[in-house]
């Protein structure tokens, strides 16, 4: 019995020791060959950097474009996906039952097993019919890119948000309807927060996943050089088009350490947005709390 | 005899189950009236077919009439026109088995039921939440840590937390669910103490399953077996002392 209780802790240590060792080799491998490029001119290439953020002038060797565009395209993925991907985990943790509840769970697996690629397939077959019917001068652009995205990312918030819920103790929605909390008001000031945790971390992979697909934008709207997004129906960059391209068509090592470098800031960028995403849950969980 | 409910043919069940069946009874306004009965007999589901919170577990199925003297008046709080649910609940307080707070500060956790009531402003209730603190003798432990967490009080200290949280409402009836079956002798004394000093401000009716607390408590007893009604005395027709222990679990 001994024996195995130490077989088992010898197991448990080892795949902690892989993922640790995994995921330092990664990012070793990253910073060794990205960490050194990074500079302004990565970013802005022969552009005055001010000129380039500001955008009146356009960058045409740096990756500013790409930063930008994906910085766009992760918000306008959670701005399109946020609201349905937490309503409709929050529908099927508290209304619905039975039949309803199956079928939709269902459909929501479905949705998360469709591989990204189909999901760009599917965008650019939707614009090609929207072309034939609504609107002939329909074109993939960022908001098509951003709609599909949030397609393929909604499943996580859903499931997320959905078991956040579903794992919070019966007796907090007794206790707040014995206080007399309308059902709203149990929502919003019980269980929504009650889950927050739970709901960040949905929202963190769905923002994960937004920022590296390459297969969905590869169909729906991005290029290798367009300037800074336009607006809503423009084309774009991202960082992971251009981390793709630059793998596939290098010409020279310095171009190669361009896209290790794109790499390296990609990661930031998602490294970032995630600590910005935690930070807020922090703050709005400490102020619902009321705790110091 | 004034009296703070009247309950008539009630029956609840929860999926096809029976828990109470065609029970009616009349529980006097003042002091405190207490359910007894073994487990299963349907002591809690009466209690909360006085709040309506019977109704938000699966399965539920009722039927009969429950009226409670809220604002004066005798109103029947299962008919649509006459009060909220919302309404009813802030009416009548309740207090659990289980000391419940909500994962939150002391503070917040009186002032965010106070809070949502529509229109109510935030100075009375904080001069509310220092009254019901007060009441339950919390005041004086808890003044310089309203900002902790709750949970990280002792079991008595939450639970008069709880009491503190339902008085805050300023209810008409108090609901107490076995309030001590949680706490170690000492914490249950002290509620039982609060209780009494506040069994003249409020009509209670608790569920307990313990019958010296019952008689130090209540002065009318129901006791249930199989969801139905045994018997319903007073106080006032047992006799003194050892008897009446004697008598109870009999009945029991």
């Amino acid at each position: 019995m001994d024996a195995r209780i130490k077989l088992l802790r010898i197991l448990a240590w080892l795949s902690a020791f892989f993922v640790i060792c995994s995921f330092l080799m990664l990012i070793g491998f990253l910073i060794y060959h990205g960490a050194p490029v990074i500079n302004t001119s990565l970013f802005f290439g022969n552009t005055a950097p001010l000129e380039a953020i500001t955008g009146s002038r356009p960058v045409w060797d740096g990756i500013w474009p790409a930063f930008i565009g994906t910085l766009c395209l992760v918000g306008l993925t959670m701005a399109i996906s946020l609201l349905p991907g937490i309503g409709c985990g929050i529908y099927l943790a508290r209304y619905s039952e039975g039949r309803k509840k199956e079928m939709l769970s269902m459909a929501v697996d479905l949705l998360a097993s469709v591989p990204s690629i189909v999901m760009g397939l599917f965008g650019f077959v939707l614009i090609l019919f929207l072309r034939r019917t609504l609107a002939p001068d329909a074109t993939t652009c960022i908001s098509l890119a951003a709609f599909c995205l949030a397609l393929l990312v909604m499943p996580a918030l859903v499931v997320t948000t959905r078991s956040s819920i579903e794992s919070l103790p019966d007796s907090l929605v007794t206790t707040g309807i014995s206080l007399g909390f309308t059902e709203q008001q149990m929502l919003l000031h019980i269980l929504i927060p009650a889950a927050g945790k739970g709901i960040l971390g949905g929202i963190m992979l769905a923002m994960g996943r937004a920022a590296e697909d390459t297969a969905v934008i590869m169909l729906t709207g991005v290029v290798v050089n367009s300037g800074l997004p336009a607006g809503l129906g423009s084309k774009f960059e991202a960082l992971p088009f251009l981390i793709f391209y630059t793998a596939a068509q290098y010409t020279d090592q310095e171009e190669l350490l361009r896209g290790f470098g794109a790499a390296m800031v990609l990661l930031m960028l998602s490294a970032a947005l995630l600590y910005a995403a935690s930070k807020l849950q922090r703050t709005m969980e400490k102020h619902w709390k009321g705790a110091r | 005899m004034a009296l703070c409910a009247e309950i008539k043919n009630l029956s609840v069940s929860f999926h096809g189950r029976k828990a109470v069946s065609q029970v009616s009874a009349e529980l006097p306004a003042e002091g405190i009236s207490v359910l007894l009965g073994r487990s299963g007999s349907g002591k809690t589901t009466f209690l909360r077919a006085l709040n309506r919170l019977n109704e938000t577990f699966q399965g539920y199925e009722g039927s009969g009439k429950v009226c409670l003297s809220l604002g004066g008046k005798m109103k029947d709080i299962y008919s649509a026109d006459q009060l909220t649910p919302t309404d009813l609940r802030r009416k009548v307080g309740m207090v659990f088995q289980i000391p419940n707070p909500l994962p939150m500060s002391i503070r917040r956790n009186i002032m965010l039921p106070l809070q949502l009531i529509p229109g109510f402003n935030r100075s009375k209730a904080e001069d509310r939440m220092e009254t019901a603190l007060k009441t339950t003798g919390l005041w004086e432990e808890v003044k310089d840590r309203l900002d902790t967490p709750a949970n990280r009080f002792s079991g008595g200290q939450q639970q008069r937390l709880c009491l503190a949280r339902t008085l805050a409402l300023e209810p008409e009836i108090l609901l107490l669910d076995e309030p001590t079956a949680s706490l170690d002798k000492k914490s249950s004394e002290l509620i039982e103490d609060y209780l009494i000093s506040l069994k003249n401000r409020y009509s209670m009716v608790m569920v307990s399953h313990n019958i010296r607390q019952a008689l130090k408590l209540g002065s009318f007893f129901i006791f249930l077996r199989e969801g139905k009604i045994v018997t319903a005395i007073s106080k006032k027709e047992l006799p003194e002392g050892k008897e009446a222990e004697k008598i109870m679990s009999d009945l029991l």
